[in-house]
């Protein structure tokens, strides 16, 4: 694993790799997301004002030239957009707030799973240190040093910002454009696996299954001895074709899945 | 849209004999990934845009192709083969794995279990907090009620000045209006210092200790200044209704950055990120203990301590605080826990 790419082992025992955000992009998204957070409340301050809930806040500063409610509306607003506007969108968006979303950025916790509220309030509140006024952007300062680009508060909540793609992944095109066959089903398999498993009687496919799970072990030279017996006798009982220069054990294989996909499995 | 799909299908005679292992597994299986790749991209706009037959079908075609990726890195397909699934794949671990909502069984264990059983099991660091909080306090308030001056050693005149004019009052209402502005002012203020004292924790507890002397200090230098000046009773009629939980949630909030401060320090068997995770499903419950009392003390604060209803209503809001406080922390849980054992 190198430093710019986080692997997590799913619950099904595969590894997914996600690329880890490096910082330009979480700087560019913390600034989104700050400048969102004063748009909000230049809204809020001039509707206040228009609705003379709030006068002369700017005039002198000071309290007592303004209206009661209009300012406890202000002071609750400034403080609800601080501590809460990074909690309720990553709460909503699954780790997302809305400078995530629009640079592709994420946060999941460590092991890759999604965040839950405990682990989203903590990350955000130790955003306090992490925007220490004194030592300016504390947090990304310890982001840039730390392997992960781990802030105190993700280091607090066992949280990674991860790189999301905004579009969903394509297909290359050039699985189709310079191979117009694969446009089509496959030649060779022809029978349904219905007619093959009619074809195919139980000790056949017995050691198929044997063959195939166990082949690996298999010294190569002996492998591809019992193969190409074993592909002969199966091309004469299911009347398969095999392409001419196909390997035995490229056709075991195809025989193989297309009689798995019959037993439902796909898998094992 | 299952495998069966593709070997169904008539031959076609166009089609060359020959494909590659890659070209052979994408050919076979492409029709199933695009399928799930649609549903994942709907999904990922919540689940109700599948249909219900779709929502049984998810968890087995995710699992497919989580076999298919594990088998294109053991057969070494090309890598944007391996690419692609990855991606799919994990786009729809991130639908399958999301957070389920709140529900309210999840939301009655949690107030009737985890958040009274926090105190309890946090015992230490919150004696501890407490300890930090108290030394500095009584000892200013000791200290600077015999001799005021000693105050400005601590504060500025003109801050010990300005507290003196505010309380030679006594309590009238104040201005009408005020109540909701003094509210929202305590409620921002006092849950900020909270929530700071809490995150200073990450520095290994310095900023939580430095909030609580700080405010332990400055709390106690004012009280005490005030009784020297003779005004105790004025700051006694202002400050007794909302105490109890102000104070109570400060020294939560102390603790629960201690918590993640010592965590920080030992480490201990794990390693130190798995030891702050570990301690974040502890300190949990505090932070939403702490955030209750201050919240409240707030719109006690607010509401009621600024009018003259006389110390018996106040003393009486206090007690009655503490009682709660008392019930709820303490009383409930060791009650569930003897239960428990005379069950058991």
């Amino acid at each position: 694993m190198n430093n710019s790419e986080l692997s997590i082992e799913t619950p099904e025992r595969i590894v997914l790799r996600y690329a880890l955000a490096d910082m330009p992009a979480r700087a560019g998204a913390w600034f989104l997301d700050v400048l969102i957070q004063l748009a909000c409340l230049i809204l809020a301050i001039t509707a206040l004002v228009q609705l003379e809930l709030l006068d002369g806040i700017f005039d002198d500063g000071g309290l007592e030239l303004i209206n009661g409610m209009g300012t406890a509306f202000y002071l609750i607003l400034i403080f609800a957009l601080k501590w809460f506007y990074f909690v309720f969108f990553e709460c909503v968006s699954s780790g997302s707030s809305p400078g995530k979303l629009f640079v592709g950025l994420r946060v999941v916790k460590a092991n890759g799973e999604s965040l839950d509220f405990q682990a989203i309030l903590i990350r955000n509140l130790v955003r306090a240190v992490d925007d220490f006024p004194v030592l300016p952007l504390l947090g990304g300062l310890f982001a840039v040093c730390h392997k992960q680009r781990m802030r105190l508060g993700d280091l607090a909540a066992g949280t990674i910002v991860v790189k999301v793609n905004k579009q969903r992944p394509r297909m290359p095109k050039e699985w189709e454009a310079d191979r117009p066959h694969l446009g089509v089903p496959y030649p060779a398999t022809g029978a349904s696996p219905v007619a093959l498993k009619a074809a195919l009687d139980e000790s056949s496919l017995y050691v198929l299954r044997n063959f195939m799970s166990q082949r690996d072990r298999l010294p190569p030279a002996m492998a591809e001895k019992i193969a190409s017996d074993l592909a002969c006798q199966v091309a004469k009982k299911t009347g398969l074709e095999r392409g001419g220069e196909e390997a035995s054990q490229d056709f075991l294989m195809r025989v193989y899945d297309l009689h798995r996909s019959d037993t439902g499995g796909g898998q094992g | 849209m299952s495998l069966t799909q593709v070997g169904d299908e008539p031959p076609k005679a166009s089609a060359p004999a020959r494909l590659t292992k890659s070209e052979r597994f994408l050919f076979e299986r492409r029709p199933r990934w695009e399928g799930f790749a649609d549903m994942v991209e709907r999904a990922r706009r919540g689940p109700r845009k599948l249909s219900r037959a779709e929502r049984a079908q998810f968890p087995d075609l995710y699992r497919k192709t989580c076999a298919d990726l594990a088998q294109a890195k053991t057969l070494k397909l090309a890598p944007d083969i391996i690419e692609y699934l990855n991606e799919t794949v994990a786009r729809a671990h991130a639908v399958l794995y999301a957070v389920p909502p709140i529900d309210k069984s999840a939301l009655a264990r949690f107030l009737s279990q985890d958040l009274p059983d926090s105190i309890i099991n946090n015992a230490v660091a919150i004696l501890l907090s407490a300890a930090i909080f108290l030394v500095p306090y009584f000892a200013s308030m000791n200290i600077v009620g015999r001799d005021g001056d000693l105050g400005l050693n601590i504060m500025k005149a003109e801050d010990l000045e300005a507290f003196t004019d505010a309380y030679e009052k006594e309590l009238d209402g104040r201005d009408p209006g005020g109540a909701s502005l003094m509210t929202a002012f305590y409620i921002r203020n006092n849950i900020t210092i909270a929530f700071g004292s809490f995150a200073g924790g990450i520095l290994a507890g310095a900023g939580t200790v430095y909030t609580l002397v700080y405010n332990g200090l400055y709390l106690g230098t004012v009280e005490g200044y005030l009784r020297f000046r003779g005004l105790g009773g004025h700051l006694d009629d202002f400050t007794t209704a909302h105490s109890v939980l102000e104070l109570s949630g400060l020294v939560i909030a102390g603790a629960a950055g201690l918590c993640l401060g010592w965590a920080v320090i030992r480490g201990g068997r794990y390693r130190r990120r798995d030891e702050l995770r570990r301690i974040g499903t502890r300190v949990f419950p505090l932070i939403a203990a702490f955030f209750i009392c201050i919240f409240l003390a707030a719109i006690i604060e607010g509401c009621v301590s600024p009018f003259p209803l006389g110390p018996l209503v106040k003393r009486g809001i206090a007690i009655g605080s503490a009682a709660l406080l008392l019930a709820y922390f303490l009383v409930l849980p060791l009650y569930r826990r003897l239960r428990d054992r005379g069950g058991a």
